[in-house]
């Protein structure tokens, strides 16, 4: 329940679980601390969902656009298939749990993606495979406050997240701003165990999906790679679409 | 006249003379050899690391060897290196081209440095073929055909006559992903890079890659070590427009040369041997002799022979018992090393340097190893047989003449 | 003092040596005032342990002297330094000593030529010169003998000649004659008398032998490191 989807990917795939309740003051009591950083973690959940997906990557080198289809289920499952551009139009990403597989139709074969490479970029992208598959809650995985930044802005709330004790979180925490209106998060921070800044995750383009709104578009500057940046934006999304489980077997992986 | 003098001494008392000249002349072979065998050792580990895989120079884009990336390339790297071969004293060279990847047989995947080379040049620059352990050669055109690193085999489990999928990202973003026919295995001696060695042609590579007509890296082979020095200067003039660097292999295998400079201080240490055996048979022959002929020098002295001139008469006589002893170590030095250089000894256990091992080692005859050792005896007999010169000079005439 | 470098080619003032014996001192010449002339002929004579050869090792700078002072052709001794002394004998001093003293590894001729070649003499010189001396000295024919392989008189008269060989304006032999028959001695001493007189070459001889006594123009005596008769004969 309190799992998360990667991000960049579960954009797609969340449930209206709030309504838009506007707040005009900083929340004191901690009950309110917890309700935002619960609508964090649901802001991209749902049962099920479909969307389709551009995923602009930028690096010094080269510029290129992916448009995908992306199907979730549940918390556990999700089916990427790539669209354009012609060369890797059929590649395809299985993921259950905390296993991968790729697809590559040019050779037709399906590849596990191994430990070792889950540090990897996926397709070039900013996202590691690690990204796609580990699901954190800010609400069961960290602990967090309401902070104020020097540079703080009126409408925006900053909360400070830490991961617990034990947990193989990379990060050493992240600062999330939140609009104070909507609580919809304007950006992420994150930050590793020295206080150095790692990424920074930008949303925006709030738009109505499945009578949800949420961002549409993510951006992701990672600070250790100068020039990088992948953008992901969603052109459509259905929440609690109804899906198939057999979309998310090798067989459809394989399918072109 | 002195020397006339200092020249019959030595003869006059052969049991002295040839005690001496025999710890010099067993030092002075000692050295040379020590000197001969630690220089053919190293030779051949040197031959080994760069003649066999890393070259002895290499041309890489600006920075590459600093932070290798895929983008730092040599372009038009043809043009490269015939411009390099036009250079004599260049023997060979070969373009080689680099990316990480993912392989993966069936349910088995592993990283994988992906190496693309040139079979032809490769096999002149860096006898690429002798590495391949069971299996062909590659093809020169871009047949998808790949060799593995004996390791790498092992962890996909495949072998011959299997198939690998390669998935990396080319050059220009897009997905790299191909699927190769393993034609060979591949042992380098570095049980690390074999490991995740995966070798395929160029063309394969640079289409792989989105990379046409450019490499990472050109390997150079000098004719002679000793060249390489010069070469990179040539070579450097040679591709200066077209923003490369060029490294010697000092430079680019840098702990290798730091570690082998650090084992060949060890040298040293049988100079010092050397030294000590010289001068305790020099001391004990040269004072004793000077003692025996106080009144001889007494004699000079009252002829009017200056003080400076029997110091020099003794120094004379110990520099004639040396160059005798060196002369006579240099052929029987010459002769071991020579030996040496051809039979090589094996190790009961071979030993592993740097990755490779190594079953045999070889001396090597050079101008160092009798130069060096050559200077050591003189100058250590010299200096020892300073303070019994000294003595000498001194004498007071008539006493000495006065002791019957 | 005063000495005229010309005619006073060995000056001795108050010469004393004192040597110690195991730390008991043993007085070997005693406040020795002595005046060598050029062209002197003369010949110190004295028991045994009297102090010759002492005295003629101090008056050549061999020795050192205890108190006093030594002038050698009006220079002072204490103020030369090792290698004046090395050069002035060299030059100016032929030495015949008691035991032979030749060089073992160096023939004949070679002994014989040592010094000029030190002085840089020119070979065909050297060797006019040293087959004139060995013909005087009777020695033609040994050129190439080693010293052992000559017997006691034939090696002092390579020693005579050595010294002589490069005119030198004194000799000093410490008993020449002693190891020579006295025919041999003889005309060894002939030989010296005539170079004394025709070339003005001053000698100075330590000695028991009569023989030299009587050739001696001047008779200096010592007793007991000193002095007791110093006569001039014609
Ligand atoms: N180095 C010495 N150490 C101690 N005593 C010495 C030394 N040299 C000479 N003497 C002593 O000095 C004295 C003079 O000796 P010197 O040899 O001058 O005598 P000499 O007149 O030449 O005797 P001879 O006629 O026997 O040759 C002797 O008593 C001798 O023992
Ligand atoms: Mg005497």
């Amino acid at each position: 329940m309190s799992k998360k989807v990667m991000w960049a990917f579960a954009t797609l795939c969340f449930l209206t679980a709030y309504p838009l309740a506007l707040i005009a003051e900083a929340p004191s009591d901690t009950a309110e601390v917890d309700r935002i950083v619960r609508k964090l973690d649901d802001l991209y959940r749902s049962q099920s969902s479909y969307g389709e997906v551009e995923m602009e990557i930028i690096t010094p080198h080269w510029q290129r656009t992916l448009a995908m289809k992306v199907w979730t289920l549940g918390l556990e499952k999700t089916f990427i298939r790539i669209t354009s551009p012609l060369k890797e139009k059929g590649v395809a990403t299985l993921r259950i749990g905390n296993e991968m597989w790729n697809y590559l139709p040019k050779v037709n074969k399906v590849i596990k993606i191994p430990p070792s490479m889950m540090m990897s970029s996926w397709m070039g992208s900013d996202f590691t495979n690690d990204d796609l598959v580990k699901e954190y809650s800010f609400f069961e995985d960290y602990t967090y406050r309401l902070i104020t930044p020097e540079d703080a802005k009126e409408d925006l709330l900053y909360l400070e997240c830490s991961p617990k004790e034990g947990l193989p979180i990379v990060w050493g925490s992240i600062i999330i701003a939140v609009r104070r209106a909507d609580t919809i998060p304007v950006w992420q921070k994150y930050y590793d165990e020295k206080g150095n800044l790692m990424r920074i995750w930008n949303f925006g383009e709030v738009r109505l999906f499945s009578n949800r709104r949420v961002p549409a578009v993510m951006e992701i500057i990672p600070q250790a790679k100068e020039g990088n940046k992948t953008v992901v934006r969603y052109l459509t999304a259905t929440f609690d679409a109804d899906i198939e489980d057999n979309v998310f077997t090798l067989r459809n992986l394989r399918s072109r | 006249m002195i020397f006339k003098i200092a020249f019959r001494n030595v003869f006059r008392q052969r049991r002295r003379t040839v005690l001496t000249m025999l710890t010099m002349f067993g030092g002075f072979t000692l050295a040379s050899i020590s000197i001969g065998w630690s220089d053919g050792t190293y030779s051949h580990i040197i031959d080994m690391f760069t003649r066999n895989q890393l070259g002895h120079i290499q041309v890489h884009s600006e920075g590459y060897l600093d932070r290798p990336s895929l983008y730092k390339v040599i372009k038009d790297y043809e043009n490269v290196g015939k411009n390099i071969q036009s250079i004599p004293d260049v023997e060979a060279w070969a373009p080689r081209l680099y990316a990480a990847g993912l392989a993966s047989v069936g349910e088995k995947s592993a990283g994988i440095r992906i190496i693309g080379l040139d079979p032809e040049s490769e096999n002149a620059a860096t006898h690429f073929d002798k590495k391949i352990a069971r299996g062909t050669v590659l093809n020169d055109a871009n047949t998808h055909e790949a060799l593995l690193g004996k390791g790498l085999a092992r962890i996909l489990r495949t072998t011959i006559g299997g198939e690998v999928v390669v998935v990396s990202q080319a050059a220009d973003g897009s997905i790299a992903n191909d699927i190769y026919a393993i034609v060979g295995i591949v042992d380098t001696g570095d049980e690390y890079s074999d490991q995740t060695g995966f070798y395929l042609t160029l063309q394969d590579a640079q289409e792989l890659f989105a990379l046409e007509n450019r490499v990472h890296e050109i390997v150079v082979i000098a004719s002679n070590l000793d060249r390489i020095g010069p070469l990179v200067g040539e070579i450097e003039d040679a591709v200066s427009n077209a923003a490369l660097s060029v490294a010697p292999w000092q430079e680019f295998a840098k702990s290798f040369y730091n570690a082998m400079r650090a084992d060949q201080e060890g040298m040293w240490i049988s100079l010092f041997v050397i030294i000590l055996i010289v001068a305790v048979g020099v001391l004990n022959t040269v004072l004793m002799s000077v003692l025996e002929r106080t009144r001889e020098y007494g004699v000079l002295k009252a002829l009017g022979v200056r003080p400076k001139q029997i110091f020099g008469l003794v120094l004379t006589e110990v520099n004639i018992m040396a160059t005798g002893s060196i002369i006579i170590g240099a052929g029987l030095g010459i002769l071991i090393n020579y030996l040496l250089s051809i039979h090589g000894i094996s190790y009961p256990q071979s030993l592993t340097y740097g990755g490779f091992e190594f079953q045999e080692m070889y001396s090597e005859v050079n101008a160092r190893s009798l130069i060096i050792p050559a200077i050591t005896v003189i100058v250590s007999a010299s200096l020892v047989a300073t303070f019994p010169a000294i003595r000498a000079s001194r004498t007071a005439p008539a006493r000495a003449m006065r002791a019957h | 003092m005063e000495v005229n470098a010309q005619t006073e080619i060995i000056v001795a003032e108050g010469v004393s040596k004192t040597y110690s014996d195991h730390g008991v001192p043993v007085s070997a010449v005693k406040e020795i005032d002595l005046t060598i002339r050029t062209e002197d002929f003369a010949a110190i004579v004295g028991p045994s342990g009297s102090g010759k050869t002492t005295f003629l090792n101090i008056i050549s700078g061999l020795d050192t002297v205890t108190e006093g002072k030594v002038w050698l052709n009006g220079k002072l001794l204490s103020e030369m330094s090792g290698r004046e002394l090395s050069d002035f004998r060299r030059d100016n001093i032929g030495f015949i000593f008691q035991a032979y003293n030749l060089i073992p590894v160096l023939s004949v001729e070679e002994n014989i030529e040592y010094i000029m070649l030190l002085q840089g003499v020119p070979k065909s010189e050297r060797h006019s010169k040293v087959n004139k001396i060995l013909a005087e000295l009777g020695l033609s024919g040994f050129e190439n003998r080693m010293p052992t392989q000559l017997s006691g008189g034939q090696q002092q008269r390579v020693a005579v000649a050595r010294a002589m060989v490069s005119n030198p304006s004194i000799i000093l032999a410490d008993e020449p004659t002693a190891n020579l028959d006295s025919k041999t001695g003889a005309e060894l001493l002939d030989l010296m008398r005539e170079l004394n007189k025709t070339s003005g070459m001053t000698f100075v001889f330590s000695t028991h032998d009569p023989m030299v006594m009587e050739r001696a123009h001047r008779l200096v005596t010592l007793k007991d490191g000193q002095v007791v008769s110093d006569e001039i004969r014609e």
